[in-house]
């Protein structure tokens, strides 16, 4: 291998060293801790429903971009109400809030978060899940 | 030929769980095979022949891991997770079978002027 081809070989060496890190870093932080937490509570209570106060705070060392969190209430299967928040990059420690009103006769709530990974990798988690002490009586 | 085993190596070593099985198996056959036909094309005389010897194996072998897919998607306690790995795909595309077979090319078209 002659010097411009083991230049050449360094560089690119380089630039898959430096185009891994950030997911790397990430798929660590993901492995050992809750990188994403989620917090809410009932904001008012109202004939329609109940409007909740949704605040989800990143706890990792990769900076996000192009954030994304979008709020789906169901009722019976099928969206009844929907929020979303945007943010073009979330650091370490810094939260995103969102209020949503979640109708009598809904079932459950769909959280949704699309971001980019140091603005290369795209990265989509969606969870559904109840709100706690709240539901249709029975 | 030596770095094109340092994805499969560096994702396996710290990321396993992330990486489905079938795309790696496939990276890490590609792997052997490129190295065996880059150390065949590294003793050929820069003929036509060459640039297919040592790029073709890349470039199908990157096709198929690209057809596989080049994203991941998990589910962790009810939560769906999904990530696209196309990025350093791209990446390792353009350095390990575009720049070389554009070398390969220049190459070959050079001994083919002075041959003429």
């Amino acid at each position: 291998m002659n010097s411009s081809g083991l230049l050449l070989s360094v560089a690119s060496l380089l630039l898959v060293v430096l185009a891994l890190t950030p997911f790397i870093e990430f798929a660590g932080d993901l492995s050992s801790r809750n990188i994403l937490e989620i917090a809410w509570k009932p904001l008012e209570t109202g004939t329609q429903g109940v409007k909740v106060g949704l605040t989800l705070t990143y706890r990792g060392k990769v900076p996000l971009t192009d954030v994304n969190l979008r709020i789906e209430t169901l009722c019976g299967g099928k969206t009844c109400q929907n929020q979303e928040v945007t943010a073009k990059v979330l650091t370490r420690g810094e939260s995103l809030d969102i209020q949503f009103l979640v109708p009598i006769n809904a079932s459950s709530v769909r959280i949704s978060f699309e971001s980019k990974i140091a603005g290369l990798y795209t990265l989509k988690a969606t969870t559904e899940t109840r709100v706690p002490g709240y539901g249709p009586p029975g | 030929m030596l770095l094109w085993l340092v994805f499969p190596i560096i994702l396996q070593t710290i990321a396993p769980r992330y990486i489905s099985m079938p795309s790696l198996s496939l990276v890490l056959f590609f792997t052997g095979v490129s190295a065996v036909t880059g150390a065949i094309a590294s003793i050929l005389k820069p003929t036509a022949f060459k640039p297919l010897v040592s790029m073709i194996p890349r470039i199908l072998g990157f096709l198929l891991i690209a057809s596989t897919g080049t994203s991941i998607s998990i589910n962790v306690q009810g939560t769906s997770i999904y990530l696209d790995l196309s990025p350093i795909l791209y990446l390792l595309l353009f350095l390990f079978v575009l720049v070389p077979a554009l070398l390969e090319a220049i190459e070959t078209f050079t001994w083919w002027l002075e041959k003429s």
